[in-house]
């Protein structure tokens, strides 16, 4: 989302645009401190904090998060934002759990990904080719793709059990760590990868950083952005398998207001919703801190309401220091 | 297994109540003649009573005060059945359900019995409303397939179904509609029961007879509630953990604070175990009917106490949650002494019932959604009674009580339990594998 | 017709104004909703149908209008729904402590508030302004993105509602409540005469004075409308305030209509505000839009939805008319001035 307050900012903006690592510097410092405070803290409450068994639950239960967040970073890098997320996962899972009667473990994954893949497409045409504000036409992908998983499902739930390959992702292990978390380390250094690496990545943080000369200098934004919005549907695509096969249910109303959760951690991670900056390893340290936040304060019996509140004062800690430190006029 | 013929009802003119006459050998095994409706009254009585005067157990009186469930408690009625009607397992008529295409017995059709063909003034088509939340829970949506079956049964009653998504507000907007359309009659299922007081109030005075089905309203004016037994659900899952272990370490995964579900359930627990010394509150989690919800708070639970010994939940989702997360970490048999985990659970889900008789979880209290049809036969009698048809019914229709369903046949304080092959009444899709 | 022609304070615009008008995509939208109403059902254009279209409005309306003044300066507000609950529960946990202190019982049965109703409603008001300054501030002095700021402050409010209530209702019990929820101005419901009064006050503020044109300056070039002296972060802390207090205000009525404040209320109704204000023409990036503009789009936005009810259509297919409608009033927009722009 590029607001008038982002344009201004645009000014200082091509001398940082390609100092990718710089950017990601700036709010690492407070993330890595708040999540080295977070363990020590962790440590005191519950002895058993750093145990295989709890680190186990942690990662188990911000791998789908953190998955859905790498597309999503990717599409802020851009400039752009991706409300719709959950609403892709859910209506992928649901698409490919119609298909669980045919016994065929490819076409029940195969469909989730590629619808996942499908409606990413379809906002990177509304947002990159028709030039709809992203905030927007998320929006309304958020509230159609919710409201189609309903209609297709009929409002009720799919069990993939048959599937054994769809549990495995969800339930399995790879000498011994479990598949999601696997998950959740090869796409993150894919991505990052990607991000610093690649001739996209770099693409993606001049288009971020600004549009028209990321063009000018022959940069396909139109491509690009279209591209991140798919890269992000398969992302949710996959995030959802992973919800569900744990739990061995598809429910269309599952994963209600998922988008927040995953903006929250795009944006501790440092990623700035101007765009031009943003980073998987960012994304992720933010990830295993609300993670940590999470399981800390389940364990002390805090309310899941209250809860909501040190969420917010813990993203606000983190990203203050970051803002104030670029010195943008927002 | 019982023996039932199957009709697809919508089509077939045949009285489907016929075919609720079931062998009844071992059904009737309830050893009075009271039924289970009164003995569970007075088991609710009796332990409530001991409750009021005293609770023991410091860790429960705590919790019990903390969130108010005397005041909620006190206000619930708890009553006989409506026309003296005695109900037994067995009975009820079996269908399709228009809405979610699954088999379905529902339990009271002949409660309050409407025959079949028009209504009232044959002449006359009546507008009725349902509005709900929920057309994609299997509780809710089984809630609305028992009420279009109703309203399918007769020809001059055109049912509208709206599902308000958990928004209280567009539930009193969908009312506020339907009196702007000068409907004949309305009823809803209320999410929560302060904002839905001024809607109901308003219909009534536009003269709609409007009626609520399980939780309730606010409203003093509302023609009758169907009131569903959540009282006993609490009380059935408090009466089983006194009767399996007189000790135990108890997390719990509760509905979203200040719902009916939550206080009248938990509460009925806590008074039943709230004087025995052996019970501790490890942790409280409001989980919302969520699954996810509930297998993130057991999951973290079962991290920060290694000693749990029973995971009390005040729903089918919950429980199902609750256990994937035990199942996931291996922790099924991690009670003290290497005993298993005792699972509590509501909701008579077919899922819930799958897991009972697998083991894993040791009881569920049933609350039935097949209770919608019982709805529209009270607002077409309210209509009957406005045109002067007939009386009307009254203000509390009381839901019959329903025996808890455990794996084994167990006779509990004078309760027999069903075991699941035992109970037809199940709801929502077979769980696969 | 732009927002442009209502920009500048002048005096007679009316001939130009109702020409535009008639040359409004979004106008003839709300003409045909009326007339497909009334058309195909014979209670859309009863007396109860209109009097529910307005009550709609009212809420929802207010909120819009708040996120449009944010929405100008190219901010945008997330908090508006969570801060529409939460200042009533403050008026209300607050006159409560006050009334134990001094030794009166305003909270009766548990959890009916039967005090000075007044008190209640003043208190909101300042707290939905108090939120809304700190919210401004943070974004305007503490440099965080709005996005940021206001999601927190929702996350954390939504939190503070259900602590603070400890998950019980409110009752609301006193005849200024029902008067404001329930009574009408002839054939004009209290709310919305609430909502038309706050909408001519912010007409005439932001369309009408040279100090509530900054706010169009702001959104438009932030660094020129700096450059020539205007104190922009004032501005957008007051465009902050703007929001809280509409946002007080629909709280109150909202809540005066439902006689009950309750924790889980309001979910999910700050998207609907952002995507009535875009449906109406205001613009993310800032500098255009109207609270003008906006009052159409929560009229077509409230008629549409009320048709839908009328006709009996399931929440599912509503849900999915909405998304399409938002996508495809903004991306027709977007097209045509395309085509005008090549």
């Amino acid at each position: 989302m590029t607001t008038m307050e982002d344009k201004v900012a645009d000014r200082g903006a091509p001398s940082r645009t390609f100092d990718m690592v710089r950017q990601a510097g700036s709010g690492d410092l407070s993330r890595l401190a708040v999540l080295v405070v977070l363990v020590v803290l962790g440590q005191i409450i519950t002895p058993a904090f750093l145990s295989l068994g709890n680190v186990h639950v942690i990662l188990m239960a911000v791998a789908a998060i953190g998955i859905m967040a790498y597309g999503m970073t990717l599409v802020v890098i851009t400039g752009e934002i991706d409300l719709s997320v959950a609403g892709i996962a859910i209506l992928s899972c649901v698409v490919g759990g119609l298909l669980i009667p045919t016994g065929s473990a490819v076409l029940v994954i195969g469909a989730t990904l590629a619808t996942g893949l499908l409606v990413g497409l379809l906002n990177g045409v509304l947002v990159a080719a028709i030039g709809i504000p992203s905030l927007i036409a998320t929006l309304g992908m958020l509230g159609i793709s919710r409201a189609l998983a309903n209609i297709a499902s009929g409002g009720q739930a799919l069990y993939p059990e048959p599937i054994a390959a769809y549990l495995w992702l969800g339930r399995g292990a790879v000498a011994g760590v479990p598949v999601p978390v696997l998950l959740l380390a090869i796409l993150g250094v894919a991505a990052i990868l990607l991000t610093r690496y690649s001739t996209f990545g770099r693409a993606l943080y001049a288009t971020g950083g600004n549009v028209r000369a990321a063009a000018l200098s022959g940069i396909n934004t139109v491509a690009v952005r279209t591209v991140v919005f798919m890269i992000s549907g398969v992302c949710a695509a996959l995030a959802g398998i992973l919800e569900c096969a744990r739990l061995s249910y598809i429910n269309p109303a599952g994963l209600e207001g998922m988008e927040l959760s995953v903006l929250a951690v795009t944006v501790l991670g440092g990623a700035a919703l101007a765009g031009g900056s943003g980073s998987i390893t960012g994304t992720l340290v933010a990830a295993v801190i609300i993670g940590i936040v999470n399981n800390l304060l389940n364990q002390m019996g805090v309310s899941i309401y209250l809860q909501q509140v040190v969420t917010a004062a813990v993203i606000l800690a983190v990203v203050l220091p970051g803002m104030w430190r670029r010195g943008i006029v927002k | 297994m019982l023996e039932l013929s199957r009709r697809q009802l919508l089509r077939s003119a045949a009285a489907v109540s016929a075919l609720a006459l079931v062998p009844v050998t071992s059904l009737l095994a309830q050893a009075d003649d009271k039924g289970v409706h009164t003995i569970l009254n007075e088991l609710i009585k009796k332990y409530s009573d001991e409750a009021k005067a005293s609770m023991s157990n410091e860790e429960v009186a705590a919790l019990f005060e903390k969130d108010g469930f005397r005041d909620y408690l006190d206000v619930y009625p708890v009553g006989d059945l409506a026309g003296g009607f005695v109900w037994k397992p067995g009975m009820g008529a079996t269908f399709t359900g228009p809405h979610s295409k699954l088999e379905i017995k529902s339990p009271f059709t002949d409660y309050l019995p409407l025959p079949e063909g028009p209504v009232l003034d044959p002449d006359k088509k009546y507008r009725i409303g349902l509005v709900f939340h929920g057309f994609n829970h299997p509780w809710l949506i089984s809630l609305a397939d028992t009420a279009s079956w109703e309203a399918a049964r007769h020809p001059n009653i055109e049912l509208e179904v709206i599902d308000a998504e958990f928004d209280d507000n567009k539930m009193g907007q969908v009312i506020d509609t339907w009196i702007a359309k000068q409907y004949d009659g309305i009823v809803l299922w209320p999410s929560r029961e302060a904002p839905m007081g001024p809607p109901v109030d308003r219909a009534i005075a536009a003269g709609i007879p409007t009626v609520s089905l399980d939780r309730r309203t606010s409203s003093e004016v509302i023609s009758s509630e169907v009131l569903g037994n959540f009282y006993a659900n609490g009380l059935q899952q408090g009466l089983y953990l006194k009767h399996a272990a007189p000790d135990g370490n108890i997390i719990f995964n509760r509905k979203d604070l200040g719902s009916t579900a939550d206080s009248i359930r938990t509460g009925a627990f806590l008074e039943v175990i709230g004087n025995t010394p052996g019970y501790k509150v490890l942790a409280n989690y409001h989980t919302n009917s969520q699954r996810t919800l509930a297998f993130k708070s057991t999951a973290d639970a079962l991290q920060a106490f290694k000693d749990i010994s029973v995971s009390f939940n005040t729903g089918g989702e919950e429980a199902m949650g609750a256990l994937d997360a035990i199942r996931e970490a291996n922790r099924l048999n991690s009670a003290p002494g290497g005993k298993k985990i005792m699972i509590l659970a509501n909701d008579d889900a077919r899922e819930v019932l799958k897991e009972i008789r697998a083991g894993n979880i040791d009881m569920v209290s049933p609350y039935t959604p097949l209770i919608g049809d019982i709805g529209i036969r009270a607002v077409v009698m309210h209509i009957g009674a406005k045109e002067g048809k007939n009386e009307a019914p009254p203000k509390l229709i009381m839901t019959p009580n329903l025996p808890m369903i455990t794996r084994e046949k167990m006779n509990i304080e004078g309760i027999e339990t069903l075991t699941p092959d035992e109970w037809p009444y199940a709801y929502g899709p077979e769980a696969s594998g | 017709m732009s927002a442009a022609g209502l920009a500048s304070p002048s005096a007679s615009r009316l001939g130009p104004f109702l020409a535009g008008l008639l040359r409004d995509p979004i106008v003839w939208l709300i003409v045909a909703i009326f007339a497909v109403g009334s058309l195909t059902s014979e209670y859309y254009l009863t007396a109860a149908n209109i009097e529910n279209l307005m009550r709609n409005i009212a809420v929802i309306g207010l909120l819009s209008l708040g996120m449009t003044v944010v929405l100008l300066t190219g901010r945008i507000d997330l908090s508006v729904a969570a801060l529409m609950i939460f200042s009533v529960i403050v008026g209300v946990v607050l006159m409560a402590w006050l009334g134990s202190v001094i030794g009166v019982r305003w909270l009766v049965r548990g959890n009916t508030f039967a005090g000075p109703t007044l008190a209640v409603m003043g208190i909101a008001l300042a707290t939905g302004a108090f939120v809304g300054a700190i919210n401004g501030i943070g974004v305007a002095y503490l440099k965080v993105a709005s996005f940021i700021m206001t999601l927190v402050s929702l996350t954390a409010l939504r939190g503070f509602n259900y602590v603070l209530t400890n998950g019980h209702p409110y009752y609301l019990k006193s005849p200024l409540f029902n008067w404001v929820g329930d009574a009408k101005l002839g054939p004009v419901p209290v709310s919305f005469a609430i909502f038309l009064a706050v909408l001519v006050a912010l007409i005439a503020f932001v369309n009408g004075t040279v100090r509530g044109g900054r706010f169009y300056a702001i959104g438009g070039n932030e660094k020129a409308a700096l450059y020539a002296g205007i104190k922009t972060a004032r501005y957008v802390v007051l465009a902050f305030v703007i929001s809280g207090i509409c946002a007080a205000i629909a709280g109150i009525v909202f809540t005066a209509r439902l006689k009950s404040v309750d924790a889980p209320l309001a979910a999910g109704y700050e998207l609907t505000a952002i995507a009535i204000a875009v449906i109406g023409g205001t613009a993310l990036s800032g500098g255009v839009g109207s609270p003008w503009r906006t009052l159409l789009g929560s009229v077509a936005f409230a008629a549409g939805l009320n048709l839908l009810a009328i006709w009996g259509v399931g929440t599912w297919y509503q849900n999915l008319a909405i998304g399409i409608v938002l996508i495809l009033s903004v991306g027709l927009s977007k097209l045509s001035r395309k085509k005008v722009q090549s």
